[in-house]
């Protein structure tokens, strides 16, 4: 028997689905992470572009840049910045995805690493960094493509296209995982009875004002009911160390992935800080079946 | 014959070494922040009520103190990198702190003529009370004044 034939499950779970999807859903995924990246550094551009005149004592470099003395020299960042847009683009629409994709997870790598690089990591970019690198190394374009336009025709469901998306929805569910160990690590079970959360959201909002950058609107009013916090730092937690129930698929899936979203829009609302990736919704296609989403955008027009 | 799957072991193997590698700044003895691995330490550590800022602001010439924006401090809106370099600054000691003072007034010659002075320091406050309407420092330590050319 080939694995093209195994029936796919009905849950929409990565594990339930014993990891084989079609390759449509692996596309749209490359499709969604892809635009996503392209977007993001377009709005990003203005910020990374306002590095370059920093003083080489700002640089403090991370990750793959952390063998570097001296601030990445500027030619060489917009090199990288134009691989990024260009293969980018291509790899989004599945053209020479087999270059196109480590090209555009590399470069993509090296300007959020330059972005990091200057004192504050921006783990916001964390996931999408490692979910491009996945998708780059994946057959991701076998399936609404330039590529696929070129050579053969429609593939078959099979597990190649499935262990790509687990593997980015585990690395997505480790990352949550790896976010509510370090809280009860570090400050242990006072993160959620104590008042950590709350003196969290005060000095970060504090640091925002004593730099003329706007703070949450509701800062002194959910500041003044301390009662609120040990709730709110419990489900926090909750989604973090909870998250590998969304490999379960389903409604677990749903729920957490629904729980996520709700944490994220919790600290946009209380401490103007921004997870897009998140808050879009991409950071979680790879749990569900994404090849659906053209239709179901499309689904209300047609009636 | 073409190959329409990756052998199931492999692909096991592959997720168990990714999973070990996501995991791996946290596995450290002494876990540490990285990019784009991480042991994600932020909001984790129990930062108290009472807040050390090192800030950057502006000195009008009757004493009153405006704040800058990040873009004015560090030439990006980041507001948590622009309080990172000025605390990289003043933790780099005097001459790092003049510099960083110097840079500052340079992009705010260009754009505020009602600034005569940057001054970098480290102001304390009780960051609930702050919200609670209590927005003057309890202390402010002053590590470099300059002017504005």
């Amino acid at each position: 028997m080939t694995l093209t034939t195994t029936p796919i499950g009905h849950t929409g779970g990565v594990v339930a689905q014993r990891n084989v999807a079609p390759p449509e859903r692996l596309a749209m995924v490359r499709i969604l992470v892809s635009a996503y990246a392209v977007v993001w550094l377009a709005f990003a551009l203005p910020g990374i572009a306002g590095l370059t005149d920093a003083g080489a004592a700002r640089w403090h470099p991370v990750g793959v840049l952390a063998w570097l003395d001296t601030p990445l020299a500027s030619g060489w960042l917009w090199l990288f910045v134009a691989l990024t847009f260009g293969a980018g683009v291509a790899f989004a629409f599945g053209a020479g995805a087999r270059v196109t994709g480590p090209i555009f997870a590399a470069a993509f790598l090296v300007v959020t690493t330059y972005r990091s690089s200057w004192g504050q990591i921006f783990h916001t970019d964390d996931l999408v960094a490692l979910h491009l690198i996945v998708l780059a190394l994946a057959p991701a374009a076998d399936a609404w493509s330039v590529d696929l336009r070129r050579h053969s025709g429609r593939g078959a469901p099979a597990r190649r296209y499935g262990w790509p998306l687990l593997l980015m929805s585990i690395i997505t569910v480790l990352a949550y995982v790896l976010a509510g160990w370090a809280k009860l690590r570090t400050s242990g079970l006072d993160w959620i009875t104590g008042s950590v959360l709350r003196d969290q959201i005060a000095q970060d909002n504090l640091l925002k004002e004593l730099f003329g950058a706007p703070s949450s609107p509701l800062a002194s009013t959910v500041l003044s009911h301390a009662w609120l916090f040990p709730p709110m730092a419990a489900f926090a937690v909750l989604v973090e160390l909870g998250a590998p129930v969304a490999l379960l698929g389903g409604r677990w899936r749903d729920v957490w992935v629904g729980a996520a979203w709700l944490f994220h829009l919790g600290i946009l609302v209380l401490m103007t800080t921004f997870f897009p990736y998140q808050l879009s919704g991409v950071a979680y296609a790879s749990m569900f079946r994404a090849e659906r989403l053209p239709r179901t955008l499309v689904a209300p027009f047609r009636r | 014959m073409r190959v329409r799957s990756t052998p199931r072991y492999a692909g096991i193997a592959v997720i168990v070494a990714v999973a070990l590698l996501v995991l791996s700044p946290a596995l450290r003895a002494s876990p540490r922040d990285g990019f784009p691995l991480s042991n994600y330490p932020m909001f984790a550590t129990d930062v108290g009520r009472e807040a050390r800022v090192d800030t950057a602001v502006g000195l009008r010439t009757d004493g009153s103190v405006e704040r800058l924006s990040p873009r004015l401090v560090t030439g990006t809106d980041e507001v948590i990198l622009a309080a990172s370099t000025v605390t990289n600054a003043v933790a780099a000691g005097p001459a790092t702190a003049a510099g960083l003072c110097a840079e500052i007034a340079g992009r705010v010659a260009a754009s505020r003529a009602d600034i005569a002075q940057i001054r970098l320091a480290t102001e304390t406050y009780d960051a609930v009370d702050y919200f609670d309407g209590q927005r003057t420092p309890a202390g402010v330590d002053v590590h470099a004044v300059c002017p504005v050319p």
